[in-house]
């Protein structure tokens, strides 16, 4: 397997948006390879969009983002991905009428072809299903390939955006097992948003609370759940389950 | 129940992806087997293999990548008066004049491509309509160079490899673009299922992820871009080579309009869909027109409005249908190959 790159991600009083349009409101964090964090808010409140605008698909309004302390914000989408950043959107946007092999080579660019038998190793489901379309994949199985393929590219950061969504428990068990099986073995940085809070906090090694598009909280699961109150406003969640 | 649908393992699915030539060899059978059988139809035959390669190239773009064009004569004249003037000017050779008429075809499309590609949708539409027009102008204008009106004639091709002359029956040229047909197929095959043909495939689905996936979009499209212009000026330069005569025809928004037809009726992103769609448009086109030269077209035009609406992914569909239900017969699944 090819060598996973070391990196420092910081997003520093991050503004973006849509069409002049303000989202985010001066949110940043930082993340190194190894370390997992867990992006949590209700519906609307910038979660995607912090997520978008690392990978530069948004309207950048101000602030900075930085790999290694070099900003990155000027950058185009594709080269923050080759920089590292490996990126599954929450619309999956598996390619259908390719097999899952062809997708899988789609996105492997000049990296070695032993990637695609990495991929099914993590995931084996896919290597079953591998001649198959992309619109005759079950929704997690849709999931495992949008996420194999980002993971391509070799990425020392994978950002998640909700890949449980739309999952029965089972299959959403059984693919954030899997998610967290990659990320413990490869090393890599991974940032997850997800409206499962319980799923956040055991992944997550740091966890950032937005609220209308700014951080309401940044800190360790085990201190969020000491603050029940922050979680009910913010959240809407009054206990965690175990 | 679509679970059980797979890509196909066999015959045209392993066919059409696989590295071993069969599909060149089985069109090489079929190309002789014409040859002999219609010794009175080559220079029909010849045009029909030529504009097989156009429309390959046509789906390259628009079936693999796509990049809908209706400026692909642009280079497929270029790529003819190249090879013309080439043989006129400088030597007569007609595989040099190939070769310089595919980098002037990739040079056309590379230069236009640089600008247009930033252009997505009808404004590209809009802006190879314009280019077309622009050759088309600028040919008729280089009366001096190009003949304008006249055409551009006066020149004779040396024999093939220097044994085999272009002779009157058009057995040299029919057989020579035959090989170049094979030759590009299996390249064209080749790259298609490339991983970075499948980016291109990517690309065709969905823009927006392949740049996440941290491939440069403009990039890839420019490199097929500028392949499908080097194949559409190879094209035109077998025209060249094999009438012996470039009009301005070659460069006209019919020629390019008749090709996306031709794509469209055989079926794109398939390679052979295009290879069916141009040999049945010209076939009935010119039977048709052998009938009745005026109503033709109404005779195209049906055949389309059926295709459209009984055959929407064009008539490789036929070829699914038929295999699927060979498949059945024998106790198969049956495939869904709706690629």
């Amino acid at each position: 397997m090819t060598e996973l790159k070391q990196m420092t991600l910081t997003v520093d009083d991050l503004l973006a948006g849509y069409d002049g349009t303000r989202i985010l409101e001066g949110v940043s964090f930082s993340l190194k390879t190894g370390e997992r964090l867990g992006v949590l808010g209700r519906n609307g409140m910038g979660k995607t969009t912090t997520l978008a605008s690392i990978m530069g698909l948004t309207e950048f309004q101000g602030g900075n983002i930085a790999v290694d302390g070099q900003s990155i914000s000027a950058m185009s989408t594709f080269q923050r991905a080759r920089l590292g950043l490996g990126y599954v959107p929450q619309t999956r946007d598996v390619f259908p009428s390719l097999t899952v092999e062809e997708n899988l080579l789609s996105a492997l660019g000049k990296q070695p072809e032993s990637r695609i038998e990495h991929a099914y190793q993590l995931f084996p489901r896919l290597k079953e299903r591998k001649q198959n379309y992309g619109n005759q994949l079950s929704g997690g199985e849709q999931q495992m390939l949008s996420v194999a393929r980002a993971l391509m590219g070799n990425p020392s950061i994978l950002i998640l955006d909700e890949p449980l969504e739309g999952l029965s428990p089972l299959l959403a068990e059984q693919l954030m097992t899997d998610i967290e099986h990659l990320v413990e073995t490869s090393g890599m940085g991974c940032i997850l948003v997800e409206q499962h809070v319980d799923v956040v906090l055991r992944f997550a090694t740091r966890v950032i609370i937005l609220e209308r598009g700014k951080v309401a909280f940044y800190g360790t699961p085990a201190e969020l759940e000491q603050q029940p109150k922050l979680l009910e406003e913010t959240i809407g969640l009054q206990k965690i389950s175990a | 129940m679509t679970q059980t649908t797979v890509k196909p393992s066999l015959a045209l699915g392993t066919l059409h992806t696989g590295r071993l030539p069969i599909p060149e060899l089985i069109a090489l059978v079929v190309g002789l087997g014409c040859f002999f059988a219609f010794p009175s139809n080559l220079g029909f035959m010849t045009e029909i293999v030529i504009m097989i390669l156009l429309v390959l190239s046509l789906d390259l773009l628009l079936g693999y990548t796509g990049i809908a064009s209706l400026g692909q004569a642009a280079m497929f004249g270029g790529g003819a008066y190249c090879a013309g003037l080439f043989a006129l000017h400088i030597h007569n050779d007609p595989l040099l004049g190939l070769i310089m008429a595919a980098l002037f075809g990739g040079l056309m499309a590379g230069v236009s491509g640089l600008l247009f590609l930033r252009a997505h949708g009808l404004s590209f539409i809009i802006l190879t309509i314009a280019f077309g027009s622009l050759t088309f102008a600028v040919a008729n204008q280089l009366n001096w160079l190009t003949g304008g009106d006249d055409g551009l004639y006066g020149y004779i091709m040396a024999p093939l490899f220097g044994a085999f002359e272009f002779d009157f029956f058009g057995r040299t040229g029919f057989l020579y673009s035959l090989g170049i047909l094979l030759v590009v197929f299996y390249g064209l095959r080749r790259l298609v299922n490339s991983p970075f043909g499948l980016s291109a495939q990517g690309i065709r689905e969905d823009r927006q992820r392949m740049t996440s996936l941290g491939f440069p979009v403009y990039r890839v499209m420019l490199m097929i871009y500028i392949i499908a212009g080097a194949i559409a000026g190879i094209a035109g330069a077998l025209s060249a080579q094999t009438i012996q005569v470039v009009g301005l025809q070659s460069l006209s928004f019919t020629m390019s309009a008749e090709a996306l037809v031709m794509l469209i009726l055989g079926g794109t992103g398939r390679l052979y869909g295009a290879v069916i769609g141009t040999v049945v448009f010209m076939v009935v086109h010119h039977y048709a027109a052998d009938l009745d030269p005026s109503t033709w077209m109404l005779v195209i035009g049906l055949m389309l409005i059926a295709v459209v609406l009984f055959l929407p992914k064009g008539m490789v569909q036929l070829v699914d249908m038929t295999r699927n239900k060979v498949s059945r017969l024998n106790g198969g699944a049956g495939h869904d190959n709706s690629k």
